[in-house]
């Protein structure tokens, strides 16, 4: 039995017995009701874990309830957005200089580490065929609606969706960076899960030598704005601070050649065999906006180089 | 019968609402990456003022928008929120405190809950063990700026929650499902 309560000090309130009644034979016991509900949500994740298309009526659903509104929202946050940078232009013009002298800095670094490399990399090109770099993809771009709700992950919810022609396993970019995954669709949204993410793992490896290694998304790095990568092979190739990692050939899930970052810290592990360490994303992950989605899948690229006559 | 469908729809509408603020308008006030958890204020005020039932539904519904959106399966947070609303409603009664600062308590605790248990099945499951980190810099100024937010948005909730209790005097409240 519920212990009578005392009226609230300020607002005056129904005690709780008000909402549920006191003693009748058809009522469910809290303990037994928790029960039901407990076993719905186990089944709803069963059902979800191992068909994954009954999901697809929800998502449809929600098309049309949650989406609009967000997108709504966006697009008031937008306007209010336009409104107030008239009164932010010189703090603008200051922030935009500075990313412009690091822009000037990262160039500069880049401009050096492409010219000691350039014969390297014609020759990788030839071997590899990656020539077929990521502007010859089908881009499609989107704006992003809406972010995770919780403080523990970072995926985020884009205006597009399989309506558009977008798929799982999409890889979606913004600027010159790559920035994550499509990992769920519904007919006008798509969920992308971001390559910072603590449970995001890309296949990467350097543009220069071509040493394959794993970038990992850590929630602790976000804060700095940096990423880690692990699995270096320690061998004689010469990695340095400022040299770019790009998705790797071998990747499963992501198209070759889409550029992640610059290595800004890198150190032999303690077991001497490999290299790990630390790089900044090429997108700007505190400010995406719009992305753009790459309209063909690994999958598809592998089925139609598979299909191709061998020379 | 009538009552407890309208209520249980104007909880669908409150999770719903709650649901879409906090992917937009929130997160574009967080701080040091931190954003307050609405939905879990909401779960956890409807449990402590209505009773576990309508705890739970809520709950249902808050963490049902999450896994549906963000979530690879759904049911993990509907879980979570589910037993954070079932908790701070059965929990009430064990105290006689009346007093405004026992539902701030509430939602302190669940929020702290919450985060551990976030923490136990997404991070530390997958070997990651640096848990100072997560409680410092997630789990206490995610507790802190949603008990913040709770102070203005406690007493307009009540003043919704009010609004079911007037409607259950007329009909019967039983609660039949």
């Amino acid at each position: 039995m519920r212990r009578k309560l005392p009226d609230f000090l300020n607002i005056k309130i129904k005690s709780q017995s008000s909402y549920s009644s006191k003693k009748k034979n058809n009522t469910i016991t809290p303990g037994r009701f928790l029960i039901i509900c407990t076993a719905f949500c186990l089944m709803m994740f069963g059902i979800s874990f191992f068909d994954t298309s009954t999901i697809k009526p929800l998502r449809f659903i929600a098309n049309y309830t949650v989406v609009p509104m967000e997108m709504g929202i966006n697009r008031i946050g937008i306007f209010l957005v336009n409104q107030t940078q008239n009164y932010k232009t010189l703090q603008a013009v200051k922030e935009e200089n500075s990313s412009l002298k690091k822009q000037v800095d990262e160039l500069q670094l880049e401009n050096d580490q492409l010219k000691q490399g350039q014969y390297e990399l014609d020759r990788l090109q030839e071997l590899y065929e990656l020539d077929a770099s990521f502007a010859q993809y089908e881009k499609t771009a989107a704006h992003v609606i809406s972010t995770d709700n919780s403080n523990w992950f970072s995926t985020f919810v884009i205006d597009k969706g399989s309506n558009d022609g977008i798929e799982v396993d999409m890889n979606v970019i913004a600027g010159k960076g790559l920035v994550g995954i499509v990992v769920a669709t519904g007919p006008d949204w798509a969920t992308v899960k971001s390559i910072i993410d603590d449970t995001s793992s890309v296949s990467a490896m350097t543009e220069s030598t071509s040493d394959l290694c794993f970038v990992d998304g850590d929630i602790e790095q976000i804060s700095n704005g940096t990423m880690t990568f692990t699995d270096m092979e320690n061998n004689d190739s010469d990695v340095r601070i400022g040299d770019t990692l790009i998705t790797s050939h071998v990747s499963s899930k992501y198209l070759p050649g889409l550029i992640i970052g610059y290595i800004s810290e890198i150190h032999v592990d303690s077991n001497n065999l490999t290299r790990s360490g630390f790089i900044t994303p090429a997108a700007d992950f505190k400010h995406l906006r719009e992305v753009l989605i790459i309209k063909q899948t690994k999958a598809q690229m592998d089925e139609s180089n598979d299909s191709e006559p061998q020379q | 019968m009538r009552s407890i469908a309208k209520r249980c729809g104007m909880l669908f509408l409150m999770s719903f609402v709650a649901f879409f603020l906090q992917c937009t308008l929130l997160k574009a006030i967080s701080l040091a990456l931190v954003s307050p958890n609405l939905l879990l204020i909401i779960t956890a005020v409807v449990g402590y003022q209505m009773g576990p039932k309508y705890g739970s539904i809520t709950g249902m519904f808050c963490g049902f928008f999450s896994d549906l959106f963000f979530g690879t399966y759904i049911g993990i947070h509907m879980l979570i929120y589910l037993y954070i609303g079932y908790l701070n409603g059965r929990l009430r009664s064990k105290f006689n405190d009346d007093s405004w600062r026992l539902p701030f308590l509430f939602v302190g605790a669940s929020d702290i809950a919450y985060g551990l248990v976030v923490y136990f099945i997404f991070y530390l499951l997958r070997g990651r063990f640096n848990f100072g980190y997560y409680l410092l810099n997630i789990i206490i100024p995610e507790t802190v700026y949603t008990l913040l937010m709770l102070i203005p948005l406690y007493f307009i909730l009540i003043k919704i929650i009010e609004q079911f209790a007037d409607d259950s005097k007329r009909g019967t409240n039983t609660f039949a499902l």
